[in-house]
């Protein structure tokens, strides 16, 4: 990041390369629709290059972009209102799992050719689990799972202390293997 | 360590983020607990889970949208703080100084100033012999009397007076248009801006010329048309032509740097390729696999472990090649872990 602030655009390169599917990854969780993440995905990174050079070089840059990522959708939930209760339990639509959505947004394009049956119902239990999840369990667990950050980063960047980022985590998890183990699935 | 304290670390633990010490204690627990055991692998199983979802990613257009803003953003001059305003600081420092020079000259010599006292300009008009506010040279004609001016006047005027009033607006007209001419001067011929991508804009108008003119800027603008998207690394230039399979020829670029173990610049290069391909492109697994190596020798052996990952996850050809990696990553992630801690 600072050698992008000394505007070297091949270190925006790498810095994209490397943040661009965690940051994704966040805000299509979070936001729960991948034409929302596409917009926020894009004010995230266009406020990464206009505060470039207001970055503090000791600061951690995971922790700063994803201060930036949760900070927009959070804006962004307040603009809509509501989150939309869509997609999340068909992850990725048809014509995404073939290539390209219609949004612009392209789906993982490689088939796992192991994926069976069961592994399908599992990953659609598991979506199913985490959209009940409340917001602030599956916030932390968004956060922990794309940003890489460690639990004490993860507190600081929502302001709470350290041991509420470890029960929310605690109980994320453990709700999810309740309902895993109550539809049959062992876990 | 009871079995409480473990539930309170457990997702410490679960996540590496323990320290040693405790880690230590905290296994030593597990092994003799099997209630605890089975907690922590049913969480291990559950965040295995989550792990093993495929996201979708966003599209090459949008990273290119994303890179070519960059550009446009890196290329523009840096606005009000930047050099522009140095410039435009400059001419009015000038006028500041010689419209105050003026000012103060024609107030001390206003007609009666002497005499009138507290209506002079500086509150108490300066006395004869009293030093004045101005370099030695300029001194006497300020000392003078207003009769000893009259007298003066017919006469050629004195020295200091006619020596430095001029020069001084000799150097302010200098000054204030010599800007222009080097801006007419330097305008015909702007660099052409770097095609940064699909939706790059046409070059600024008016204002990102003229901000185009600051000291330095120029270098650096070179530099970035060097280094923009879509446009290849500045040094080394790519070779001219692609590789047989009509392949990017910076591919061929970053695989030569890994080969010389300039990996900063193979980041870069791999870096711009997986923002660029489309995600089916069949180059995928060579930027993938190049990239991996890049960060490995880097040292983030956790994201080339992660990209090794992915490659033998989605391309069948390059498994074993990243097992074998992956094998290799985790040896050297177990030996830096046993060595001792530095102090």
């Amino acid at each position: 990041m600072c050698r992008f602030a000394r505007d070297e655009h091949g270190a925006f390169e790498v810095l994209l390369a490397r943040y661009r599917e965690p940051i994704f990854g966040f805000l299509y969780r979070y936001l729960g629709r991948s034409d929302k993440a596409e917009d926020v995905f894009q004010d995230v990174f266009f406020e990464v290059i206009r505060a470039r050079r207001s970055y503090r070089a000791g600061f951690k840059f995971s922790a700063w972009i994803f201060r930036i990522a949760r900070n927009r959708a959070v804006d962004r939930l307040r603009r809509d209102g509501f989150r939309e209760m869509v997609s999340l339990q068909q992850p990725l639509d048809p014509q995404q799992e073939e290539g390209e959505g219609l949004d612009g947004v392209s789906s993982s394009p490689y088939p796992n050719p192991e994926e069976t049956a069961l592994g399908r119902e599992l990953r659609e239990a598991l979506e199913e689990t985490l959209e009940r999840l409340p917001a602030e369990q599956r916030e932390v667990l968004w956060l922990k799972e794309y940003s890489g950050l460690k639990i004490p980063q993860v507190a600081k960047l929502l302001g709470v202390p350290e041991n509420t980022v470890k029960s929310r985590l605690r109980y994320a998890l453990g709700k999810i293997r309740e309902e895993l183990s109550r539809r049959g699935y062992e876990v | 360590m009871n079995c409480r304290e473990v539930q309170d670390h457990l997702v410490d633990h679960l996540y590496g983020e323990l320290d040693q010490d405790l880690a230590q204690r905290l296994q030593a627990h597990l092994e003799s607990c099997p209630s605890c055991m089975e907690e922590l692998e049913a969480l291990l199983k559950v965040k295995g889970l989550l792990l093993s979802r495929k996201d979708p990613v966003p599209s090459s257009l949008l990273t290119q949208r994303i890179l070519a803003h960059a550009g446009e953003e890196i290329s523009r001059p840096k606005g009000l703080w930047g050099l522009g305003w140095l410039r435009a600081a400059v001419p009015v420092c000038f006028l500041l100084v010689v419209g105050g020079w003026i000012l103060l000259y024609q107030g001390w010599h206003r007609p009666g100033q002497e005499e009138s006292g507290p209506g002079s300009s500086r509150g108490v008009a300066p006395q004869a012999g009293e030093p004045a506010l101005m370099p030695d040279h300029e001194a006497p004609p300020q000392s003078l009397t207003r009769e000893e001016k009259t007298q003066a006047l017919p006469a050629p005027p004195p020295l200091p007076d006619s020596a430095a009033k001029p020069s001084l607006k000799d150097k302010a007209m200098a000054a204030l248009p010599s800007p222009p001419p080097q801006e007419t001067s330097r305008l015909p011929a702007p660099q052409p801006r770097p095609q940064v991508g699909p939706h790059s804009q046409p070059p600024g108008g008016a204002e990102g010329q003229q901000q185009e003119m600051a000291v330095g800027k120029e270098s650096r603008r070179q530099k970035v048309q060097g280094m923009g998207a879509g446009a290849p690394v500045a040094s080394p230039p790519p070779e001219p032509s692609g590789d047989k399979e009509g392949l990017p020829s910076e591919l061929s670029m970053g695989e030569k740097l890994i080969g010389e173990k300039d990996f900063t610049r193979a980041e870069e290069i791999f870096s711009r390729l997986i923002n660029t391909l489309p995600p089916g492109h069949a180059s995928m697994p060579r930027v993938l696999l190049g990239l991996a190596q890049a960060r490995e020798g880097l040292g983030e052996l956790g994201e080339a472990s992660a990209l090794y990952q992915r490659l033998a996850g989605d391309w069948p050809e390059y498994r074993e090649l990243a097992l074998e990696k992956l094998r290799v990553l985790e040896q050297l992630r177990r030996s830096k872990m046993t060595q001792p801690p530095g102090p």
